[in-house]
Order: structure tokens, then sequence, then C-alpha cells
């Protein structure tokens, strides 16, 4: 346990449990359990212990070296044919149903544990919004966008090159996906937070162990008024840190469940801009 | 939040200070004053340099009408010299604007990295924020300099314009083979996505200890309160680890930092070093493609 | 958020307390990104929809799909239907005097063409007429006095009769060099050109129209404007000629296309490929080639997995062994539209003889948004036409078949 770790233990056993948070407040080492703790645990070795079973014994592309069966292996999802129907035939995507299913329970599992410590410590949900945002990915790409469209097919390869494979064609399905209007958000969010990262890192380091020469975050603040006209300030860095990065993962949401639903091909999408009405009576048309 | 306006000797910054009341309680609400300086009014003078040849170059393309050139401004583009023309000063029409251009831009963000560090020095900062900035600046770099002059056509950088950039990425990527196999992009991707991750990490954190008054982070970097506590008890108690309030943004900084560097490499080695990604990574056995996918 | 009772007294300095105010922000917050969720989505469904009006080909459904497994040809009725228009029919007065026509003469007077490629049993005027209800009228539109004088079915007073006659020669040709010889898997049947197939119900369409004078309500067609299509200015700044200056962007033909013929292997690059140690350097054949790539994924509407391992665009081959025919199929097609720019259209007398030359053939012009050209049709057995050795109108350049693509083993 870290140095002052034993009063908020403490602390925490006094929490009252309510509906599924607070039961089973027990600490394996460093990890705290939870009910929600076994269910993503049980779940996580589960779904894992079949993806590691089928990528390193039985996907027919196996080598002999398991560190590149690691990397190359995958499980196939169900074909095309079946639809959304599950199949108990091993050959037809079942295992892909399976681990689908277990990694979605674990990592709603992960995100009700993150709200179950947050509350024992009596801090606000933050953190587990921000997972909730990556789950609900997740859920959208595997498992929303395939019902939508009625077939399992429609979800990813579990495998770690090969779900790149299928990125890569799925862009390319639609033509050309930078094109796609919530794409281009979700990059400019995405980009921007790596930037947003890096300004914040470098900045607090900027100013951290020189209190001795009377550094404050008065010196950040001017030094961003200098330079940028704007200084957002401790907690204003930390809202748009949050969300941000929460934004950029809804937007790329959005950019998946419109493709092959609403929109077939990105780069045509954006003709109607030119016979919009606005630009009627100039003489382009 | 300091509201006074301070003066240097002989540096000058713009007097007034406006504040923006609707972020009250969400973050600081000053705006102002700005500093301009030497180098502040270089890039200034580089950056409109580089923006008036570009929208000289667009409006040709709209014959100068306003109204056509709202209509298209974004897919007008300025494009780079031919290959024939290779590394040479290219004539105006057929790249030449781009080349002045990108050269008024390089100089932008030159200028621009020397003010953020004379300006975090003259506040008594470490460097950090221009030495981040490089990363960035590095990969601009070998995207729009150093690799057209290595393959010895400035056609492989990218053109100008919004429409200009994304045929670049696309075509950049499709003639060395599809980037996805570049262990280079994959690693700045992790960086990518790491750092977005990172971010929403850290700032949720911060944002949910609040109250305990986390967000004062130098404070809490040399004597950690009950904010950051509360904040590694987090962390530890769901995954076993833990950073401090000081390396957290170590972390923070090498992810961003990482992703820059990287893509850059990828760009870099694309071409007299790998020119085509895909069959490497036939050869390096990590896809699972039959053979017959994978002859040159 | 945290119970307010359970909450400690904020440290001195605390900048935020979890008030109303912030409680009020925060679930605005939410609010708003929802709304503004809901808001857009809404807006993509809204512009998509207003998008499916206008568009040529019938919009959003999936005829592509990444697993791609047995596409249906739309049937050209149902083409013509959702464009609102019918199939064309004789009209009365021209039945009529085909019925006169008929009664004198039961043996055709000089039909060349159809007896040479179909047969003999083509020199019955009733045949010949059951062949040009069935095939001309619908295909381009037009009932029969648009090419003949009814009172002289055999007279060539019209200069339309003199084109089709041209055109007719051309169609059997082209079927019998590379429809015929498409490379195909087991079990696709085998279309034959008719005037559907380009005319699509239309006697003069933009490909017939004077290239230097398109209407952009039939380009628009195409999607000119926007997306990944190339304009004239772009063209010119990747090098991207045809005859010396940069083509319209749905001009798929272009100097380097009409240039390129097979080795003595029967390789041949009609687009250049991008990914290996010899490409030289700039990106401007990664540009035509996109181009043109793009133009293929709006005449066929099938995003690119359709033809290509997404992976590795060279290969014919997907990541588990997959034969990809349509990218097989989309080589052999494009020798044929080199073969119609170089030896056909060129020859091609014209209706009226101040038109400019006939625009460059693409892969819109028969496949109009579908796989399956809908004008294509799957003949009878008296109507597949057969080798003939002296065309009335031989090519001006003799292409050779490049060698086809076909899976190993």
């Amino acid at each position: 346990m870290l140095s002052f770790e034993a009063k908020y233990r403490q602390e925490a056993m006094e929490v009252p449990a309510r509906a599924s948070f607070g039961l089973l407040k027990i600490w394996i080492g460093r990890f705290y359990l939870g009910f929600w703790g076994v269910v993503a645990l049980v779940f996580g070795v589960l779904g894992s212990g079949v993806w590691f079973w089928q990528v390193l014994f039985v996907d027919p592309n196996r080598t002999n070296n398991p560190l590149l069966n690691f990397i190359r292996g995958q499980i196939y999802p169900p074909p095309p044919e079946v639809g959304l129907s599950i199949t108990f035939d091993g050959s037809k995507g079942f295992w892909w149903l399976f681990v689908v299913f277990c990694a979605t329970v674990t990592f709603f599992a992960w995100m009700m544990r993150q709200i179950d410590i947050s509350r024992l410590l009596k801090i606000g949900y933050q953190v587990p919004i921000a997972f909730g945002a990556v789950f609900s990915s997740w859920v959208t790409i595997q498992i929303l966008r395939p019902i939508l469209l009625g077939k399992w097919s429609e979800g990813f390869p579990l495998g770690v090159i090969p779900h790149l494979d299928w990125l890569s064609a799925f862009g390319y399905r639609y033509y050309n996906f930078f094109y796609n209007p919530f794409h281009a958000i979700g990059i400019t969010l995405l980009f921007g937070s790596a930037f947003v990262l890096s300004l914040h890192g470098a900045t607090i380091l900027s100013a951290a162990r020189k209190k001795s020469e009377g550094v404050t975050e008065e010196n950040v603040n001017r030094f961003y008024w200098d330079f940028f006209g704007y200084s957002i300030g401790e907690v204003g860095i930390h809202r748009l840190a949050f969300w941000a990065a929460v934004l950029s993962v809804l937007m790329s949401n959005l950019c998946f469940v419109l493709s092959g639903t609403v929109v077939q091909d990105w780069s045509g999408f954006w003709n109607f801009w030119d016979y919009a009405p606005w630009w009627k009576g100039f003489g382009f048309n | 939040m300091a509201t006074e306006v301070y003066r240097e000797s002989f540096e000058r910054r713009t007097k007034t200070v406006r504040y923006i009341r609707f972020l009250e309680g969400l973050a600081d609400t000053q705006v102002g004053p700005i500093y301009l300086g030497m180098w502040g009014a270089l890039a200034l003078f580089s950056y409109l340099l580089c923006v008036f040849i570009t929208a000289i170059g667009f409006g040709e393309q709209v014959g100068y009408n306003p109204i056509r050139f709202l209509r298209e401004l974004p897919v007008l583009t300025l494009y780079p010299p031919p290959p024939s023309q290779g590394l040479r000063m290219a004539p105006l029409q057929e790249g030449g604007y781009w080349q002045l251009a990108t050269l008024f831009l390089s100089l932008t963000l030159v200028f621009w990295t020397i003010r953020i560090w004379t300006r975090a020095v003259a506040n008594g900062l470490r460097p950090m924020v221009p030495i981040a900035f490089s990363a960035a600046l590095f990969l601009y770099a070998a995207i729009y300099i150093i690799h057209p002059i290595w393959v010895n056509s400035w056609n492989e950088a990218p053109p100008h314009g919004l429409r200009g950039i994304l045929l670049w990425t696309n075509h950049f990527s499709v003639k060395y083979g599809n980037f996805y196999y570049n262990p280079f992009h994959m690693l700045s991707i992790y960086g990518l996505l790491g750092s977005t991750l990172i971010l929403a990490m850290h700032g949720g954190t911060i944002l949910a200890t609040l109250a305990y008054g986390a967000h004062r982070e130098i404070d809490e970097i040399e004597k950690s309160d009950e904010g950051t506590h509360r904040s590694q008890l987090l962390w530890r108690w769901v995954m076993g680890f833990n950073a401090t309030a000081y390396s957290i943004h170590q972390w923070a900084l090498g992810f961003a930092t990482l992703t820059a560097v990287a893509g850059a490499l990828g760009v870099l080695f694309s071409g007299p070093v790998e020119p085509n990604w895909y069959l490497w990574a036939c050869r390096a056995g990590i896809t699972p493609a039959v053979q017959a996918a994978c002859a040159p | 958020m945290v119970e307010k009772e359970n909450f400690p007294a904020p440290p001195p300095g605390a900048v935020a307390v979890y008030d109303e105010r912030q409680r009020s922000i925060l679930i605005g917050e939410l609010v708003g990104l929802v709304a503004f969720t809901i808001l857009a989505l809404g807006g993509v469904i809204a512009i998509s929809m207003a998008l499916a009006d206008w568009r040529e080909f019938e919009g959003f459904r999936a005829e592509s799909t990444y697993n791609y497994a047995g596409i249906q040809q739309v049937d050209f009725v149902e083409y013509l239907r959702r464009r609102d228009q019918t199939l064309a029919q004789p009209s009365a007065e021209a039945l009529q005097a085909y019925n006169v026509w008929q009664q004198q003469n039961p043996r055709t007077v000089n039909v060349q063409v159809l007896t040479k490629y179909l047969g003999e049993e083509y020199n019955s005027t009733a045949k010949v007429f059951a062949y040009m209800s069935k095939y001309f009228t619908p295909g381009v539109g037009q009932s029969c006095e648009y090419c003949h004088n009814l009172q002289n079915f055999a007279a060539y007073d019209k200069p339309q009769k003199t084109v089709a006659k041209a055109m007719l020669i051309m169609q059997f040709e082209l079927q019998n060099k590379w429809i015929n010889s498409i490379p195909r898997p087991e079990g696709q049947p085998l279309y034959q050109l008719q005037c559907a197939t380009c005319h699509n119900g239309q006697a003069q369409f933009w490909n017939s129209v004077d290239k230097n004078n398109p209407t952009l309500e039939n380009l628009a067609k195409f999607g000119i404007a926007g997306g990944g299509n190339p304009t004239q200015y772009d063209m010119k700044h990747y090098g991207i000629t045809l005859n010396g200056k940069p083509p319209a962007s749905y001009e798929i033909v272009d100097d380097k296309l009409l240039a390129a013929r097979p080795d003595a292997n029967g390789e041949v690059n009609y687009f250049q490929v991008t990914a290996d140690k010899t490409t030289p350097p700039g990106l401007n054949d990664t540009y035509r080639n996109q181009a043109a790539m793009y133009h293929m994924n709006v005449a066929l509407n099938v995003g690119c997995d359709f033809c290509h391992y997404g992976g590795y665009f060279k290969s014919y081959v997907t990541a588990e062994g997959t034969f990809k025919w349509p990218k097989s199929q989309s080589r052999h097609m494009v020798g044929m539209l080199q073969d119609i720019a170089i030896n056909w259209f060129p020859q091609m007398p014209k209706t009226d003889p101040n038109r400019g030359d006939y625009a460059q053939p693409n892969c819109w012009m028969c496949h109009r948004g579908h796989v399956v050209p809908p004008g294509a049709y799957l003949p009878a057995a008296d109507e597949i036409s057969r080798q003939v050795s002296d065309p009335e109108i031989r090519p001006l350049v003799d292409l050779p078949l490049p060698k086809p693509k076909l899976p190993k083993n």
C-alpha cells in the first residue's frame, strides 16, 4: 500500500453499498475487486483465453512462431450468409460472437468498477464517463452497426493486424473515407487532443519543481498570454482535455454508424454543395 | 488570475484585456494581452505572405470571383511542381507559387518556435513547450521538405488546400503500398490514440478531484495533497498502476512526441528505404495474407 | 454526481465546487452534446436523402458489399422506370408502314450486317423486324421512322441509318473480340452488347454530345462536382492529357491509356502501378490512377474493395486467397475502352457533319451505376454473333488482346 493509502481504504469501507456498487469491498494486492471486478475478471479471462486459444492453436493461417501468431492471428466474424443468427458451429463465426460478447461484458464491468471506485473515493465520475465513451465505440462498431446492417460479418475480425486490414478495406469500401464529415471532425479532435496533450504536458513540466525560483502558475499564465493571447487556466485545460478526447470518440462513432447505412459514397456525398440553393442565380449551374 | 497588464522595457504588448464572462467557472476568462516582439512580427509577416500567395493561387482558379471563391474554397488547391521539375524553382504557374508559399510557411513555423522559446525563457519557464513543438515541426519538415528532397521531387509534398491535403494522404499511402502496414505509422497511431486516451484519463481524473484542489498541479508536484492522493488511488485500484502529479505529464509529453516523431520516421523511410510497406509486412510475416496476395 | 451530504468541505483555494451551477453546466453540456448529435445525424440523413433525388444511380443500397456475392442485373425496363421512362415501341404509323413493306418484301432487300454476323435466317424481313423492335427501338428510344424512310425501309435517306449500320458492325465486333473473351468465373452468364448497352434508351446521350459543349446536367449525373472528381485544373497540374490538353473529368481514356500496348508476354499496364522500386518520384501517376479508379467506383456504384484487396491494390487475390474476378474483368474492359477509342469512335459517321468528335468512351457509358449494365442482354440462341473474317469496318490499329489474369491452379 502507498504511504497514505490506509486511511482511504478505511474511508472506503465506511461508504454504504448501493445497488451493485460497494459489494465485495476486497483488495487483491493493489487492485480493488468489488462485484464488478469479479464480473470483469471472469469474462475477461474467458474471452482472452478463447482468443489466445483460437489465435495460437486454431487459426488456419498460424505459423510456428507464437509471437508472430499473436500479431497476425485472428478470429473471423460470421460470414455474411448467416446474417444475424447465432449458430453454434465453430466454423461459422461462433467464437467471434463469443469473444465479442465476453469483451462487451468485460468492458461494461470495467466501467462499472470505475464508478464503484470513484464512489468509494468520493470523487467525480468523469473517468468512467470517459471510459464509457470509448466503450460506446466498441458497441457501435461490433454490435450496433452489424445489427443495423443485418449481418454480423460487418464487425471487424479480432486480430492485431487483421483489424487494420479491415479498417483499410472499410475506408475504401466507401470510396474515400476522408470525406466523411464526422471522420474529419473526429480526426480534428484526435489530432487536437494530441496537440493539447503535448502542450499541457510540456507546460507543466516547464513550470514544475521551480518553486525555489518563485515560479508559480502565474508564470504559465503570462507565457500563454504572451505568445497566444489566452491562458485557459489550470481548471480550463483539464476541461478542454476531457471534452476534446471524449468528443473525438463520440464523433467517430457517428462516422462509423452512418457508413453503409445512410451513405455509401462519402466522396459523392459532398456533391450537394455545388447545387445548394444559395448558389443559384450566379450562373454557376 | 492576475489582471494587471505588465510591460518590459522595450517589448510591447497590446493594452486591452477582455473578459469572456460566459467561461466563468469553466476556464479562465481573461483574453489578452498578447505579445508581439521581433520573432512574432517576423512570424506574422511571413505567415501573411504565405496566405497572400495561396490566396492569389486560389484566386486564379476562380477568376477572382468572390462568390465562386466561397463556393469552391474547400476544393481549391495550390499544387507543387510536377515531377519533371525535380527540385528546381518551377515557373510560378507550374508550382512556383506553391514553392513560395511553402517557403514562407516554413519560415513562419521556425520564427514561431523561436518566439515561444524566447517567451518561455523570459517568463522563467523551462522551454518545454517549444521542445514539444519541435517534434511537430520535425513531422512537418519530414513531409514537406526532407522527403521531397530525398526523392528529388517537390511533387511528393502535399499541396496547399483542404482537398489537396486529403488527396495527398490518400495518394502517398497508395504509392508506398498502403501505410497501414508501415510499422512507424502503426507506432505513430499507437501514440495518437494513446495520447487521446491519456488526455481523457488525465482530464477526467483532475476534473473528478477538482474539489480537492488537484488542479493546482504545480503545487501538487511540490507536495501532493488529498487531490493527488485520491487520483492516484483511483488508478492504482483500477489498474494497479498510478503516476504522480509530475510523471503523468511526462507520460503525456512522451506519447504526444512519439506520435509526431514516429510519424515523421514513417514518412522518411517511405521510398528510398522501403517502397512498399505491404510487401515489407509480407516479408516480415506479420500479415496473415496468403503467398499469392504477397506477390510483388 | 456525488451526493452532496457525503461531500467534504472544499479546501481553501479550490476553484470548483460541485454546487448547483456546476451541475447545471455539466448537464447543459451533456444535453447540448446529445442535441447536437441528433441534429447532426438528422442533417446527414436529410442531405443523403436529398442527394438520392438527383443522383443518377439508385443511391444508397449496398450493391457494393465487402463480401461480394451474387450480383443481380437490374432489368432494363426497371432501369427506365426509375427514370420515369418507358420502353419505346414502334409508332402506329411505323407499324402500319412496316406491314405494307413486309407484304411487298418478305425477303430483305439489302440487309447485310445481320445476315453476316447472325446467320441466313435474317434474310427474312419479319425476323429482322422482330430483332429491331426488340433491340433497336427500345435501345435508342426511337421509333422506326427515326432511321427509316417508311415508304422504303431499305433506303439510306437518313444519315441516322448510316450511323446505325456502322454502330451495328462495331457492336458485333466488340462482342466477338472483347465480351466473348471476358475472364469470368464458372456460372457467370455471358451477356450481349446491344444498342441499349451504350445508348440506354436515348438516341443521343452525353457521350455523343460534342465534347466541347457537354451539358452540366449530364455531367452532374456523373458527379462532376466535389468529392474525388478531378477538375481540369487538377488534371493539368497532374500532367494528365488527352490529345495534349487536360481531359474533362469524365474522360478516363487519356494519352497514356491510348498509348499502352501489351508486351510480348501479353502484360500491359493501362494504369501505372505505383508501388515498387522502379516507380519514378512524384505523385502524378498515383493521382491519375485514383482519378480513374474513382470513375470506376461511380460508374459501377461499388466501393474499392469490390475489385481490390484493400491491403494491396496490385493484387488479384485477397488475403485469404480468393481471386478477385472483378479486377481481372475491369482490366479487360479497359482494353475494350482503348479499342473503342482508337478504332471505332473515330470511324463512326456523324448525323451532323459539323458536330465535334465523339467524347471518349468510359465505364459509365454502359454501366450507368450498376455492376451489370442494365442495357446488356442474355441472348436467345439465334442472337449470338459469330466471328467474321472480313468486317466492313476494319480496325485502324490492330490491338492485341492482353493476356487475361486468371486464378492460378
